[in-house]
């Protein structure tokens, strides 16, 4: 019977408990059959009696935890509002955060889809939206069904503590959650190719120099002088090992096509093995009208890449990751 | 019909009654209920009653002390009570003379 009445407070439910002795005294003795038997069963007196006393029916152990953890977080956040009430401009600030409720209901239902974005369709996004055309188009419906939903919560907040409770913890989850993803789905290995298909992933790179032949043992930087690391189907890098010791993880093309390398991922359009010469630079010479190297022809000598041309000079070491040309570039 | 749904709504009711006839402690109120006549009564309902009854001011309560047996807390009628159970008691009349009419017209029709 104390459980049952155990999240009342303290003095009313030892006055409860007193009559209730009482009256079991008096049960006792009017005659020799047990309590159980003349009451009923503890549960259904007490919820009996909590009816009658017009208390309600005893809230579930989970809400009452939630209730008092929620407690906790009030108590906190009046500390938190006093202290920033004290600062100057503490005031007006308090009173202008209230106003901002809406908006995060709205934020809330975005961080919902990006979430949901990232981690169950592995989503790249360029700043706030995917980086593809169509996929950022479905994501907006998305967020902004997500974000109606919130808002509709925001203005329907559930009543039972352990409810609030979990709306609470989870909006500070969602938010630490969606930075994560965000940062995570907007960095990466992933360099964006084509505008007419999805992404497409490179997981190799074949090179040819001015001569339109074929370069081996290429070893790439980008702009920052780190190096190009690709990884193919199985997630593994281009590693070859250098003289010195040290792995390099950025040479291309991976491999002896047909080799053991071949077996993750075969490429769908094959190399070709040569292409036209390019056309050399000079100093009033524009950029050339087509260049050959962006739309590589189908020749029809087959996948295979013959290592005419030069290989590219021993990079310096894993220290200085300076860019080194692969082929000497044709004087003009 | 069983006559606790009935008992729910006029709980109050019987209980302010009793009360005013004569204070009494819990298990009194009781048993002069079933002596009453009304056997269907349950304990817990009676008990949370007068809590309630108390809570909205309808009745006073005061321990009373005793030498050879448990301390018993009495209840007592408040004025408010005492309007409360008149006004309770007038509603119950018309109620239940409407009921009958309703009846005794069916029963003839």
């Amino acid at each position: 019977m104390a459980a049952a009445l155990a999240d009342l407070p303290a003095d009313e439910r030892e006055e409860m408990l007193d009559d209730l002795r009482s009256h079991l005294a008096e049960v006792a003795d009017e005659s020799d059959t047990p309590p159980t038997t003349r009451l009923g069963p503890p549960e259904e007196y007490a919820a009996e009696l909590r009816v009658a006393a017009g208390i309600g029916p005893a809230p579930r152990a989970v809400d009452v935890r939630a209730a008092s953890s929620l407690e906790r977080l009030r108590d906190a956040g009046t500390a938190v509002r006093d202290w920033v009430r004290r600062r100057p401009g503490g005031p007006g600030l308090l009173a202008f955060l209230p106003q901002l409720r809406p908006a995060w209901w709205v934020l809330r239902g975005y961080l919902l889809a990006l979430v949901g974005a990232v981690v169950l369709g592995a989503v790249d996004f360029a700043g706030p939206l995917p980086a593809d055309g169509s996929t950022a188009l479905v994501f907006l419906v998305f967020a902004a069904g997500l974000a109606v939903a919130s808002v509709w919560l925001g203005t329907h907040p559930p009543r039972r503590p352990a409810a609030v409770l979990a709306l609470r913890v989870g909006g500070v989850l969602l938010v630490l959650l969606g930075f994560a993803a965000w940062r995570a789905a907007s960095t990466g290995t992933v360099y964006a190719v084509s505008d007419e298909g999805p992404l497409t992933r490179i997981t190799d790179v074949q090179a040819y120099d001015a001569e339109g032949r074929p370069l081996r043992d290429v070893q790439l930087f980008d702009q920052d002088g780190n190096p190009v690391e690709l990884y193919d189907a199985c997630g593994n890098p281009a590693s070859r090992l250098r003289e010195d010791g040290t792995t390099a993880l950025n040479v291309y093309p991976r491999g002896v096509p047909g080799g053991e390398d071949a077996s993750c991922g075969d490429p769908s359009r094959p190399a070709p093995a040569r292409l036209p010469a390019l056309v050399p630079r000079g100093p009033s010479a524009a950029a050339p009208s087509t260049d050959p190297a962006a739309t590589p022809s189908a020749t029809p000598a087959g996948p295979s890449a013959t290592p005419a041309g030069p290989t590219a000079s021993a990079s310096p070491g894993s220290s200085s990751p300076v860019p080194t040309p692969a082929t000497p570039t044709p004087t003009p | 019909m069983d006559t606790t749904q009935l008992l729910k709504g006029v709980l109050d009711l019987a209980v302010l009654a009793v009360v005013r006839e004569a204070d009494g402690y819990g298990y009194d109120i009781l048993r002069r209920l079933r002596a009453g006549g009304l056997a269907d009564v349950g304990d817990a309902s009676v008990y949370g009653t007068l809590r309630r009854l108390y809570s909205a001011g309808c009745l006073t309560s005061y321990v009373v002390p005793s030498d050879e047996g448990p301390h018993r807390k009495y209840y007592g009628i408040t004025p408010a009570g005492r309007l409360q159970l008149e006004t309770s008691s007038k509603t119950w009349a018309t109620f239940a003379r409407t009921l009958d009419d309703l009846i005794r017209g069916e029963a003839v029709a």
